[in-house]
């Protein structure tokens, strides 16, 4: 073979290799992935039922430094005297990384055995081409489906990791801060067909481990209800502003949740209190707290099995005013509690001292 | 190529290439060249990659076999069995041997004596570097020439130049080794191959007798199953076989045209290269016609290998560009090949420090998880491993065949010596010539297996390390703990070869 005719002939052999390998290989991974997806990983899924844990309450936490920094999370236990099993954390929508499924952040909670409560914001302005702008009637945009690769992406992550969490989409759909609300333009309508399209999509890709928390602002909001088919779990934000908020008026945890409760037992789902806290001003923060845990453990809101601590200190009210919601701030509030009542009454799991 | 060919004797057994054998080593090949592609595809473009200069190092080691691998299999390719060939006059054939002061006697008895049964007319010749009487004896009893070459230098092939110049006048040599005992037959098996008049010279199989006396040997011996197989095959398919020194039968005119048999550390090969340079050809005959030795001792194996590992590194920075636009496109593509093997070193000492350094300073070379890497080198490890398992039904005995385990540690657990050999040709120091003792020497000294100790432990200690020190294993970290573990394992069985005596767990013999 001379090298003059052996170079063209090499050249042709490697693109012919480069060739096939591009389109006859690689297509064939992707099936591959795709068959492995299908066969194996939706089938490891476990289901979402797991979080409905019998006669059982479950607490929950959320802190400004969770679910990175655990050692306020662990005090607490200790001076509470039991375990907190749901974190809770907010993440937007959109196309960098830190809007995608945190899978390392949702593995580590579970290793500490903690589940995930994903409160999950559709705000537009978070995609490429959309920054800064948050159009009217932006879930109309959702709802067609434009963003549905963002969506089937977080679903199938969900899916490769496999244990249950609650997942909170679109919550306080009146609450005017969010892109997502009726302020917005967005119509009940709207709010129905897009939670429907997310809720199928997570459905296709085997997403059983997900549990789909619909989270009303005021009483009135169950015009936006999807239908049961839609919802696992009812979530609840119960907050007392005392008198920083509108109204000007201390309100204890019984009233403000019994207004919720009653909106939205009709549907017969487990509810969680998904947010929940007490301003200073105008009472005592740890009475309210007391009387919170007492009116949850005499049984007065028997579809409640979760609730989860708003603790934080930089809360603002809704007319815009900086709130101290801190549950931890203040030890006193530890002895007003009746901590026996929390284990003993409302079964929540008992801490280990230094369980971590 | 042609599909249909007759059968071929090794001796143990009948060669064939069939055209199903080809379509069926081209499509595994196919498909083992994408499934690098797949690897490198992954490893390179799949964004794993942390710092630049860690990468390209950690590349090289890990794609060095893979690449290598390649050009192997396109060299199968060409694969054939020759026979069938008749020389149609008579010739005149010397057959040269070479003794050392301080080889055996009875070694040179047996030899001499078998040479003297070759069937066909011949004249030998014993090229003695210590002018021995007993040996000069011996000669005068079987009738064999007896040469003084006392002083001569240049070692053997300084001998043959001189019995070539001032005694040998045959058409054709046959260059023995000493330790090798030929079968009768051997001058009739592969004097046909030279009907062409441009045929250089001619190789055949060079076996052995005493590799199954321990591991060692055993794996020793692998290591030349594939090369006294299916490569040499392919090569001859190509025309250009290459010498190997022993057991080489050469063309009288050849070997004057370069001057006689090239003088070099890796004369074999420098003789071959010079020799297609000039336009000859050269051809591979599968036959078991001589049973030779193999080193059955880490210390001689070692000391080989050191020798062949630097002669071909100076073969391809001297000799090699000298002659390289004399070769033909295929010759200078085995060469480059052949010349480069022994970079080997250099790659397994990349293989075994990177993964400790990077452990230990916390460097990130890539970022990849163990779970993806597996998943994508599997595919190459698999089709690898069926191409290998394949070609050995062109191995010259069924015994040879099965999976090599001996010779892959054996080579891994060699990696010392290939860097040395690296170093001190970087170094421009020449490495002495010294005749490969064939016979087991005893216990490795624990200076050649130092750094193999050094290794493992270090590997260990490596692995240990991120439990106690790192904020958090992360997906990088597992790759290398993972390396730093095959190499622990894989290093560690020569440790203890080397540590045990050879005369130890001898097993029968061949």
């Amino acid at each position: 073979m001379k090298s003059s005719r052996a170079l063209p002939l090499l050249v042709l052999a490697v693109a012919g290799v480069f060739f096939l390998y591009a389109y006859g290989v690689k297509p064939f991974e992707r099936l591959a992935l795709e068959g492995y997806y299908q066969i194996i990983v939706k089938n490891r899924v476990v289901h979402k039922s797991a979080l409905v844990r019998g006669s059982g309450f479950q607490l929950g936490l959320y802190r400004p430094e969770l679910p990175y920094q655990f050692s306020r999370l662990y005090s607490m236990q200790d001076s509470l005297c039991v375990r907190f099993s749901i974190v809770s954390y907010y993440q937007a929508w959109g196309d960098d990384e830190e809007n995608a499924f945190r899978t390392r952040v949702n593995r580590n909670l579970i290793k500490g055995d903690f589940i995930p409560l994903i409160t999950w914001e559709p705000w537009i302005a978070g995609f490429n081409g959309y920054q800064g702008q948050n159009p009217e009637a932006s879930l109309r945009m959702l709802a067609s489906g434009a963003f549905d690769g963002y969506i089937r992406e977080w679903a199938r992550e969900a899916v490769r990791f496999g244990k249950p969490f609650f997942l909170r989409p679109g919550h306080e759909m009146s609450n005017p801060w969010y892109s997502w609300s009726r302020q917005y333009g967005n119509t009940p309508e709207v709010f129905k067909t897009f939670w429907q399209r997310v809720v199928r999509i997570f459905h296709d890709e085997g997403a059983r481990n997900v549990a789909f928390v619909w989270n009303p602002y005021t009483p009135a909001d169950t015009v936006f209800y999807p239908g049961n088919d839609y919802v696992d779990w009812i979530g609840l934000d119960v907050f007392n502003f005392g008198s920083l908020s509108e109204e000007g008026i201390w309100m204890d945890f019984y009233t403000i949740t019994k207004l919720l409760y009653d909106a939205v037992k009709f549907s017969g789902k487990p509810i969680l209190v998904a947010e929940t806290g007490c301003a200073e001003a105008g009472g005592n923060k740890n009475n309210w707290y007391r009387d919170m845990f007492h009116s949850l453990a005499a049984g007065n809101f028997p579809l409640i099995k979760a609730l989860v601590l708003f603790d934080t200190p930089l809360a603002v009210t809704p007319t815009g005013i900086s709130v101290d919601l801190g549950f931890s701030g203040d030890s006193t509030v530890y002895r007003a509690i009746n901590r026996s009542e929390l284990a003993d009454n409302l079964h929540i799991k008992p801490s280990i001292k230094g369980d971590k | 190529m042609n599909g249909k060919q007759a059968g071929v004797d090794t001796g143990r057994l009948t060669l064939t290439v069939r055209l199903r054998d080809r379509v069926i080593l081209a499509v595994l090949v196919l498909a083992a060249i994408e499934s690098v592609i797949y690897f490198g595809d992954y490893w390179f473009l799949g964004g794993h990659r942390k710092h630049l200069a860690l990468f390209i190092v950690l590349s090289y080691a890990v794609f060095r076999n893979p690449v290598r691998s390649v050009f192997s299999w396109l060299f199968f390719q060409f694969i054939r069995v020759s026979s069938g060939h008749v020389l149609e006059r008579k010739v005149t054939v010397d057959v040269l041997t070479t003794a050392m002061p301080g080889e055996p006697y009875d070694m040179f008895d047996a030899t001499l004596r078998a040479i003297q049964r070759l069937a066909y007319p011949h004249t030998t010749y014993l090229l003695d570097g210590g002018n021995d009487e007993r040996l000069k004896a011996l000669c005068n009893e079987l009738g064999a020439a007896h040469v003084n070459c006392r002083g001569i230098p240049g070692a053997k092939a300084g001998k043959i130049n001189h019995c070539l110049k001032n005694y040998s006048r045959g058409e054709f040599l046959l260059i023995l080794d000493p330790d090798h005992v030929p079968e009768a037959d051997f001058l009739d098996r592969a004097l046909p191959s030279f009907q062409d008049e441009k045929t250089g010279f001619v190789q055949v199989v060079q076996a052995y007798y005493n590799e199954r006396k321990n591991v060692v040997a055993h794996g020793a011996a692998e290591q030349t199953y594939g090369f006294y197989g299916p490569l040499m095959m392919s090569l001859d398919g190509l025309d250009m076989a290459i010498a190997i020194g022993a057991n080489c039968l050469f063309r009288r005119k050849a070997l004057d045209s370069i001057g006689g048999h090239a003088v070099h550390l890796a004369e074999d090969a420098c003789t071959s290269l010079r020799l297609h340079g000039e336009g000859w050809k050269s051809r591979y005959v599968p036959y078991r016609a001589s049973y030779g030795l193999v080193p059955e001792d880490l210390q001689t194996f070692f000391k080989q290998q050191l020798k062949w590992a630097s002669g071909m590194f100076d073969l391809f920075r001297h000799e090699y560009p000298k002659w390289f636009r004399r070769l033909n496109f295929q010759a200078k593509l085995y060469y480059f090949f052949a010349g480069t093997h022994y970079l080997n070193g250099l790659a397994g000492f990349i293989s075994i420090a990177a993964p400790i350094l990077l452990l230990f300073f916390q460097a990130y070379a890539i970022e990849m998880p163990l779970s993806g890497f597996l998943l994508h080198v599997t595919p190459y490890i698999l089709l690898s491993f069926a191409i290998n398992m394949f070609v050995q039904r062109w191995y010259t005995d069924r015994r040879e065949r099965g999976f090599p385990w001996r010779s892959m540690l054996l080579e891994k657990g060699t990696w010392h010596i290939y860097a040395l050999s690296f170093v001190y040709t970087l170094a421009g120091k020449k490495v002495p010539y010294l005749p490969t003792p064939k016979t087991g020497a005893g216990r490795t000294s624990l200076a050649l297996l130092l750094p193999h100790m050094l290794a493992v432990g270090l590997s260990l200690a490596a692995i240990a390390f991120p439990f106690f020190s790192y904020h958090r294993i992360d997906t990088g970290t597992r790759l290398m703990m993972f390396f730093a573990l095959m190499n622990a394992a894989a290093l560690t069985p020569v440790i203890v070869w080397g540590l045990r005596n050879p005369d130890e767990g001898r097993k029968e013999n061949a």
